[in-house]
């Protein structure tokens, strides 16, 4: 018998060819249990102190908001009822929902939140985001068991926003004064789902609350299991041991579809992909020139092709997904027009230009920016294209301006508010350079008093018609200047079971189980 | 057993020189763990936060103190990702690897050793050199194809078994096949070559002459001494598997140290990688010294004292 064993391998092979056609695991579902694949594992599940989207996806099922975003990042009372601001835009004042408990059993009222609030504002213990708050916020006031004023020096328009942000959950203070450092991995809240285990490098479980004070789920448990292949989350959900995949690759598409076990969902996100300039490296200081890059690229071709139609050309610096975008101008595919200006600006034939990429962590990046070098030599420049690891390339397009060597180079922005302000505010202010011993997201290092101002006003302004306008203005100048070489966005596909309905799916790149229900059979 | 002290006693001087190498690699390559941490879009004021949190605006030197400082009292620090202690993120995954591993090893020895005697029993036949093809095969599959195609063909077509993940043990079978069969390719070719060696000696043809079954001539007499050369490999593959699980683990979904370490890597979080690599140079060389006091038990000849 021995020496038939090396070729049961190949038999088998045979045998699977033969059949193929009736194979296939077991598809009978638990419809109590619904499993989400995950590209990486959550490190924190602590609210204020995540920053990926896959924790943030997590924590949003355990906790709720004072307020959140709906579907259209609209924003939605959550455990408060109700907020008013006052005249002079200095006080905002929320209204708490009664009678609702955290999954220890803690009441939540507006000490609750005071202490959340305070917590993400101590300065001798901040979080990896008390800077969304800590710089508008100058006291939390419990007013009385049902009510919170929140106080600003000046007024801060994107307030609400900031409030629904995952960072501005609202924790348990008994379960953190018990935890302390380790209430990442023992998160308590008032969400929909209750955390149940955490198995590192493997799962992190949810059991459904069935206290909860909205609409009550109607699965029993979620699973999220990190599956760091793509090809590994596909087959899983092709064999129904998954049941929702993030972040498909638009190729991967059209296999998944044609499997009776999945279905697709196609929605736009809020992230924009682009190329920053260094707008103070000359030729990039003229605007000429910049336009010119934006002139020579087909955006709507590597759409079309690259992305398999799965995005839309970008014609803002913020995608339409965000509160405050405002349809603006796409610059045409027209290599005419860009040879023209590049002859004004002086730019001589074979004029030799650096394109940056990562080589990887983006759909298509490396395609994409190979083809966006050919569209650039057509024109008659000379492009050194490069790709580097994501740690080392963060890190030089991060760098000050004295240091980098950076001229054109791929990044996404998906502001994780959904509004305007954090859109634009840290990316394009002059004040937010990096610099030696200071890092800051306006890697292009560029700089309009005019765009200052506006962002500014936007900052300061409570009603939000007029910040409607602030920012429509603002685009429209951002967009004539072209401080980057503006590309597109890409739709969020997302893969998962047949016989599964209601995934909520967030434009902030999230997806959430608590409406989800499973067919009959 | 004064050997054995003094084995263990070598122990220190090398694993110094890890956590010496493996530290000065690490701030050597680029990448800020804060700014990586602390995600594109971060301000400025949390990197800062950061950093400080994670005590790089220390000097080097400073720091490379305080982590052998801390190494002595048994301390590896905490994760900078998860800001729990090391020791746990690592202990939580390098029992899952080990499993994968003594599995790899298992797939192994169980296939390889009789895929090399058949080999050799019937060597310079169609047997032999089908075995041997399968061999040359089982050494250049890469992990990731040889994974995807079983997963493909065992889970999805045939149904046989749960694709990735980890959950029971029908979630082990096809990870320790893929890990296994380089390692089987090399212990049946290993096999095969010396029992080729040890059927031509003296005293087999003895064996042979005195009318023993040929079966027992194999098992008792030749494959006895065959196997020496044998168990240096399986006990050096033992040691790479730990360490080359990697892609197996990526493949499979499989929560071990292969996949934190480069995860790890990706957010440059420097005490897990420490730690990890520390842990991992620990087991190899203890491995080794297993295997060496193994000859002692198979071969009387090499035991000590």
């Amino acid at each position: 018998m021995k020496k038939y064993r090396p070729f049961m391998f190949i038999m088998a092979a045979v045998i699977t060819l033969v059949f193929a056609a009736c194979g296939g695991p077991d598809s009978t579902i638990d419809r109590d249990v619904l499993i989400f694949a995950i590209h990486n594992e959550p490190d924190r599940l602590d609210p204020p102190n995540q920053t990926d989207n896959t924790t943030e996806d997590i924590v949003r099922h355990i906790f709720n908001n004072l307020v959140e975003f709906d579907e259209y990042l609209n924003h939605i009372p959550g455990l408060a009822v109700s907020w008013e601001v006052s005249e002079d835009g200095l006080t905002w004042i929320f209204r708490l929902r009664e009678g609702v408990t955290f999954h220890d059993g803690t009441p939540f009222n507006a000490d609750a939140v005071k202490y959340t609030l305070d917590r993400m504002m101590d300065l001798e213990k901040p979080t990896r985001r008390t800077s969304l708050y800590e710089p508008f916020i100058d006291k939390v006031e419990a007013v009385d068991e049902y009510t919170i004023s929140i106080y600003s020096e000046k007024p801060f328009g994107p307030m609400l926003a900031h409030m629904a942000h995952a960072a501005g959950a609202i924790i348990s203070p008994t379960a953190y004064k018990k935890s302390g450092e380790d209430f990442s991995r023992n998160p308590v809240g008032t969400g929909p789902y209750k955390f149940v285990s955490w198995t590192a490098g493997d799962r992190v479980v949810l059991e459904r609350n069935d206290d909860y004070w909205g609409t009550k789920p109607k699965i029993k448990r979620i699973e999220f299991i990190s599956v760091p292949e793509t090809s590994s989350r596909m087959i899983m959900l092709q064999n129904r041991e998954a049941h929702v995949a993030l972040n498909i690759a638009p190729h991967d598409v059209e296999m998944l579809e044609a499997h009776p076990n999945v279905q697709i969902s196609n929605k736009p996100a809020n992230g924009w992909y682009y190329f920053g300039f260094n707008n103070q490296k000359p030729p990039y200081n003229d605007v000429r020139f910049r336009r010119a890059l934006n002139y020579a690229v087909d955006k709507k071709k590597l759409v079309d092709v690259l992305l398999k139609g799965y995005g839309r050309v970008s014609d803002s610096l913020l995608a339409p997904a965000n509160w405050g975008y405002a349809p603006i101008f796409s610059y045409p595919y027209d290599p005419e027009k860009a040879r023209e200006l590049l002859k004004e600006a002086g730019i001589p034939e074979g004029f030799k230009v650096k394109l940056w990429s990562p080589s990887g962590r983006y759909t298509a990046v490396v395609e994409v920016s190979g083809a966006v070098a050919g569209y650039l030599r057509d024109v008659g420049l000379d492009v050194e294209y490069q790709t580097y690891e994501w740690g080392h390339y963060i890190d030089i397009i991060s760098n000050p301006l004295e240091e980098t060597e950076r001229e054109m180079f791929y990044i996404a922005h998906a502001p994780s508010t959904g509004d305007a302000d954090w859109g634009i505010r840290p990316m394009y202010h002059s004040e937010e350079w990096p610099m030696p011993g200071k890092s800051g997201n306006n890697r292009y290092f560029y700089s309009n008093p005019r765009a200052d101002a506006l962002i500014e006003q936007g900052m300061v302004t409570a009603n939000q018609d007029k910040r409607k306008e602030i920012y429509e203005e603002l685009q429209r100048i951002l967009v004539e200047d072209a401080p980057v070489l503006m590309l597109y966005e890409i739709n969020q596909i997302i893969a998962y079971s047949t016989g599964l309905n209601d995934l909520t799916i967030s434009p902030l790149g999230l997806v959430f189980g608590y409406n989800a229900y499973w067919s009959e059979q | 057993m004064n050997y054995i002290l003094r084995r263990l006693l070598h122990i220190i001087p090398v694993l110094f020189g890890v956590t010496l190498l493996t530290f000065s690699m690490l701030h050597l390559i680029p990448g800020d763990p804060a700014q990586i941490l602390a995600g594109p879009d971060a301000s400025a004021s949390d990197i800062m936060a950061l950093r400080q949190q994670m005590g790089l605006d220390r000097p080097l030197a400073v720091q490379y103190v305080d982590y052998l400082k801390g190494l002595a009292q048994g301390d590896l620090g905490r994760s900078m990702s998860t800001r729990r202690p090391v020791l746990d993120e690592l202990m939580d995954r390098f029992p899952n690897t080990l499993i994968l591993a003594v599995a790899g090893v298992g797939v192994a020895v169980l296939l390889g050793i009789p895929i090399g005697v058949l080999a050799a029993i019937r060597a310079r036949t169609m047997v032999d050199h089908a075995a041997m093809v399968l061999a040359l095969l089982g050494i250049s599959a890469p992990a990731f194809w040889l994974g995807f195609i079983l997963m493909m063909v065992f889970s999805v077509h045939l149904g046989w078994f749960p694709s990735a993940g980890y959950r029971s043990w029908g979630h082990l079978v096809l990870p320790a096949f893929t890990l296994g069969t380089g390692a089987m390719a090399i212990v049946a070719r290993m096999t095969r070559s010396s029992l080729l060696e040890v059927l031509n000696q003296d005293y087999v043809r003895t064996a042979r002459a005195k009318g023993l079954h040929e079966v027992l001539v194999i098992a008792k007499h030749a494959l006895r001494n065959a196997l020496i050369p044998t168990t240096t490999v399986v006990g050096l593959s033992f040691g790479s598997l730990l360490g080359g699980a990697v892609l197996t683990e990526m493949v499979f979904a499989w929560p071990g140290l292969g996949r934190l370490i480069v995860y790890s890597i990706g957010i440059r979080d420097l005490p897990v990688i420490q730690g990890a690599v520390l842990l991992l140079a620990l087991t190899f060389v203890l491995v080794n010294l297993g295997v060496d006091l193994l000859y002692g038990l198979i071969d009387p000849r090499v035991r000590r004292e």
